[in-house]
């Protein structure tokens, strides 16, 4: 063994596992410089977390210390459990030779899949970093994204070292509110969507397995549903609950966009349920769960993943729309949508503020849909080999 | 039939179509696959040629290779192939899409996709006539309805005006064989043009096919899994396999004397007719081909049917053999096939 | 070869009397023809235990349609479809799942009836899962030798239909059905979709299970060849009904139906310069509208007045059926 080979993933990559060697290295590398460039906050943090743990005298925490506190205990914590596995692989590939698996589990061939496909696996690194970036910024960046500084003296500086992407009209650092504006942004598309596809899936099944008049019934309701324009019902919810909060945007988007998910499903079972080997399960005497849950939706799944990861994107920029409207999260607390929506009156002189914004939406819009056309090849296990 | 009056052609040495050792063969990630490689055929004017082999043996990719239609990553990488005396993959594109249609059609297996299903099945035998030969509107709609009626379509009139989901599927076929002799070619390839159809339907388009090459003095490439059918109409039979011919000669001749362990095998696998020869049903009519088609990016080394053939010897895995032509015109490629045709000659000097 | 015995003391095995099955016809259809389709018009047949019935007609004819109602996947609109004496349809749901283990089927396109998503030991071990048959270690055991009897090696197990010939996929087809051990398949033109030397390779495969397990067959087909080898009875269908059925010799040596002999016409001879002409003129008429009378008279050469006003009866003369106003007229 090498020198070399102590790096995590490297030895993986040696052996054959490419993707899972490049993945795990370059995630070292990241943690490793974050945790070099911040070492000295994730020391402090650390230590103030440690010390709360001896009894005595307990400040109270606010909610950016607990933040500090869980982002340097990831980064630290991560970079110690890759360490570990490398250590243990390590050891045991010293001791036998690595027993090669007959039977791969169809995840990890899809996996393999995806990761072979560059524009996916392009986009699922760009989710990762962005992902990451969300849950580390305390680490990321010194500043406070909402509390106001110098009005005077720091107001609406230029790009610098200090401030990469200057400062607002609140004296507030343009970078740390795009980095924490990302949480909201990408926490929305996710839930958003995962109600989405909950309800849709359910009903879009249930309305395909039975087919005949339970399908014709359901599906009549869900035309009268569609035909709602979700715009005037999002502006009426918000007034009715006087309250602009988060999860509620999160519910409302969810619940306003699931009938697609279930017209698709539905339309898949449908011809799903025309094939033979369909057929020829119900002819070995297979009940509804094991005919919906084995046959029918996993055969559904690929166009249902699909859609999904391109319905993120369209959520994210849904609810950059609402914020810019002012119907969606409130400044203070930073989004993609109102740092553009409040820095709209200095698009000609400060335009990189809301340019950075966009940019923002822009990638993530399309690293989901790249993934999700990636996905879309990666699933199809003709495709594997 | 044709505008231009062809030269008779003279005497066996110049048919209608000669393709020499036509190479087609299709790049990809994993490597070369030799669809067709080194594929040797004559069409006569005015016959019928049978082209059978399993499916995966590279019969439709070689009539595609003849219109120079083979889908990319697919490639013609060597060869010729004359056609009335002129190369056809050396003409420019343009001349070539004169050849298409025009002088050389093809028909498929499954007329429903190579019909336009929005267009009347009328319109589109006018399409092709106005294309190629420059007819008014109106003539074209009289000559289609013409077409159509010579194909034996019933109510020609009505049924020029439908669409072609309103037809059943040897209707469809009769239109794909209207729109194919629009032009009036000299060659036909006829890729599995009965297999999609019911069996009684089967037997109509086939005697329709036939009618029509007397009719019109046709020559027709009939590619075929189906050695049984080859064996009625075809004049002559070039069996395929791994994308080489492996045996030609006439149909009679490869019915009742196969030569190559191949054709026996194929034969071996046909099912007898009750009544005609056999006695009980169940006597061994084990399978005589055991394994499949070799995958054309791995070809076996020697001879490409050695792995499935039970007579292989040694040099079968190292040596390939070449196609061999007799004294009748019989051909065969098989190194333990020479005392037959040996047997063959002696035969025909005794007499 | 001559008809199974029957004892009269005993029915057969598989007995379905005067089926009808009726499909209602979609809106934009309807408006041409009527407003539904008799798939299946007064069908009865029986098949006696280790027998092998022959069906055969060309596409839209109803075969399986049959098929699936004798499988007890379709309720037919009237008549009884009864198996060792039993009418299914009479059957509770968990009756019928329980007799679901001893009818099976083997399906036409060996690239469409198998669960792409799934691997081979989980596709051919389903119905023992479904009938929580064994342990799964027993049922691995099962469907590993149903495999190799169905010659596909082991390794098999692990892998996805894709990785498989066409030839290989209706083996493991075979296997699905013969995991259960029934004792009834219905093979739905088991061989239609392959090459020739395969489908010699299937046939004889086909031969050997009925041996070794006593099986009963149900052999659906549109080549005949086929059905001439494998079949003791051959029973032919058009547009919804029997036309004719009889032995197999029988319908071979002496077709009595026009269309029967209008089929074997069509049957390539494989002898050089012998193309027999005569086959059925015509294509086989929508089911939305069939022709009245005798269905097959717009077809039929021979057709007579009496053909095209009032349908024949299926009469049955020493075991050889025939529904043929010619036939009827003529002693046989």
């Amino acid at each position: 063994m090498r020198i070399l080979d102590l790096w995590p993933g490297i030895a993986d990559y040696r052996r054959g596992r490419r993707a899972r060697g490049v993945v795990l290295g370059a995630l070292f590398l990241v943690l490793i410089a974050v945790a070099v460039w911040r070492h000295a906050v994730i020391g402090e943090t650390l230590r103030t977390a440690l010390a709360r743990l001896v009894p005595g005298e307990r400040p109270p925490l606010g909610v950016r210390d607990i933040d500090r506190i869980v982002s340097s205990l990831l980064v630290s914590g991560s970079i110690a459990a890759i360490l570990a596995s490398t250590a243990i692989s390590a050891v045991r590939a010293g001791r036998r030779a690595p027993a090669r698996r007959e039977r791969e589990s169809r995840w990890v061939l899809f996996g393999r899949q995806l990761l072979r496909n560059r524009l996916a696996a392009t986009g699922l690194a760009l989710l990762a970093a962005l992902y990451l970036a969300a849950i580390i910024c305390p680490l990321l960046t010194p500043y406070d994204p909402v509390s106001q500084g110098d009005m005077l003296a720091e107001r609406l500086l230029p790009p610098s070292i200090a401030h990469p992407l200057g400062t607002d009209s609140f004296s507030r650092d343009v970078l740390s509110r795009i980095l924490y504006g990302s949480r909201i942004s990408l926490l929305v598309g996710l839930l958003a969507v995962g109600i989405a596809v909950s309800i849709g899936v359910i009903y879009g099944a249930v309305a395909g397995y039975c087919g005949g008049r339970v399908d014709g019934v359901m599906m009549r309701a869900l035309d009268m549903l569609m035909a709602f324009p979700s715009i005037v019902i999002i502006i009426t919810v918000m007034h009715l609950w006087r309250s602009y909060s988060i999860w509620l945007i999160i519910a409302v988007i969810g619940l306003l966009s699931w009938m697609g998910v279930a017209r698709l499903v539905r339309g898949q079972f449908l011809v799903l349920k025309q094939k033979e080997f369909y057929q020829a399960a119900v002819a070995l005497g297979a009940g509804p769960l094991r005919l919906i849950f084995l046959h029918l939706l996993p055969n559904a799944s690929t166009p249902i993943i699909v859609s999904a990861t391109l319905r993120v994107g369209n959520t994210i920029l849904l609810e950059a729309g609402l914020s810019y409207l002012g119907l969606g999260v409130q400044s203070p607390t930073p989004s993609w949508g109102n740092i553009i929506y409040d820095n709209r009156n200095l698009i000609f002189s400060h335009w990189w503020i809301p340019f950075a914004a966009g940019l923002a939406i822009v990638l993530t819009v399309v690293a989901y849909n790249l993934l999700g056309d990636g996905l879309r090849d990666a699933l199809d296990p003709r495709m594997q080999e | 039939m044709s505008e231009t009056g062809r030269p008779t052609p003279a005497l066996n040495d110049s048919p209608l179509l000669r393709i020499r050792g036509l190479k087609t063969h299709f790049t990809g990630a994993e490597g070369t696959a030799r669809a067709v490689d080194g594929l040797d055929l004559d069409v006569e004017e005015g016959k019928t040629v049978g082209l059978v082999g399993e499916s995966g043996c590279g019969k439709t990719v070689a009539a595609l290779s003849v219109l120079r239609l083979v889908p990319p990553p697919g490639r013609i990488a060597g060869g010729e192939v004359l056609f009335a005396g002129r190369d056809l993959l050396k003409l420019d594109e343009k001349a070539m899409r004169a050849v298409r249609g025009r002088r050389i059609s093809m028909i498929f297996q499954e007329p429903m996709t190579s019909l336009n299903p929005v267009l009347t099945v009328g319109s589109q035998i006018a399409e092709a006539l106005r294309l190629h030969l420059g007819l008014s509107r109106r003539e074209a709609r009289a000559r289609s309805i013409d077409l159509l009626r010579r194909v034996r379509m019933p109510a020609p009139e009505m049924r020029a005006g439908e669409y072609p989901h309103q037809l059943s599927g040897g209707m469809r076929q009769r239109v794909m064989i209207a729109m194919a002799l629009a032009c009036g070619p000299s060659l036909l390839i006829a890729d599995e043009p009965t297999t999609a159809l019911d069996v009684t339907v089967q037997a109509q388009i086939i005697d329709l096919l036939l009618d029509l090459q007397e009719e019109l003095g046709l020559s027709i490439l009939f590619i075929t899994h189906d050695l049984r059918l080859l064996a009625e109409i075809a004049g002559e039979i070039a069996v395929m396999y791994a994308a080489r011919i492996v045996e030609r000669g006439s149909a009679a001749e490869i019915i009742e004397r196969p030569l190559h362990p191949y054709t026996r095998g194929l034969l071996a696998c046909l099912p007898g007719r009750r009544g005609e020869g056999s006695e009980a049903r169940d006597e061994q009519w084990a399978p005589s081909l055991a394994g499949a088609v070799p995958d054309p990016l791995r070809l076996p080394s020697g001879c490409r049917f050695h792995p499935r053939c039970p007579l292989a010897e040694e040099r079968c895995r190292r040596e390939d053999p070449p196609l061999r032509l007799s004294s009748s015109g019989r051909a065969v490629a098989c190194h333990l096939a020479e005392l037959e045709t040996r047997d063959e000659r002696a035969e025909e000097d005794e007499r | 070869m001559s008809e199974p015995a029957t004892d009269s003391s005993r029915a057969p095995f598989v007995r379905a009397r005067s089926l009808e099955v009726r499909f209602a016809a979609r809106a934009a259809i309807r408006a041409r023809g009527r407003g539904e389709v008799l798939a299946v018009d007064g069908v009865s047949l029986a098949i006696e235990r280790g027998e092998t019935l022959g069906l055969v007609g060309e596409s839209g004819c109803g075969k399986t349609t049959l098929a699936r109602v004798l499988l007890g996947l379709l309720r037919p609109a009237s008549g009884k479809v009864e198996i060792d004496g039993r009418d299914i349809f009479a059957m509770s749901r968990r009756e019928l799942r329980r007799w679901r283990r001893d009818l099976q089927i083997v399906q036409q396109d060996p690239f469409g009836s198998l669960d792409p998503r799934w691997r081979i030991g989980a596709i051919v071990g389903e119905g023992l899962a479904i009938h929580r048959i064994g342990t799964s270690g027993e049922r691995r055991q099962r469907v590993v030798e149903t495999l190799q009897r169905c010659g596909l090696p082991a390794a098999a197990l692990d892998r996805f239909p894709h990785e498989f010939s066409g030839g290989q996929r209706q083996r493991i087809g075979i296997a699905r059905a013969l995991a259960l051990r029934p004792e009834f398949i219905i093979w739905d033109e088991p061989v239609s979709a392959l090459d020739v030397s395969v489908q010699s390779q299937i046939i004889q495969l086909l031969l050997e299970l009925k041996e070794e397990y006593g099986l009963t067959y149900l052999l659906i087909a549109h080549d005949l060849s086929i059905v001439e080898r494998v079949c003791d009875r051959v029973a032919v269908m058009y547009l919804g009904r029997i036309v004719e059925a009889a032995g197999a010799e029988r319908v071979f040596r002496r077709p009595v139906h026009p269309y029967t002999q209008a089929l074997l016409a069509s049957i390539p001879a494989g002898r050089p310069g012998r193309r027999r002409r005569g086959a059925a003129a015509g294509d086989v008429p929508s089911p939305l509208a069939p022709p009245p009378g005798c269905r097959y008279h717009p077809r039929c050469p021979l057709a007579m007045e009496v053909c095209r006003r009032e349908p024949p009866a299926l009469l049955d003369r020493s075991g050889h059926r025939v529904a043929c106003h010619l036939a009827a007229g003529s002693p046989h």
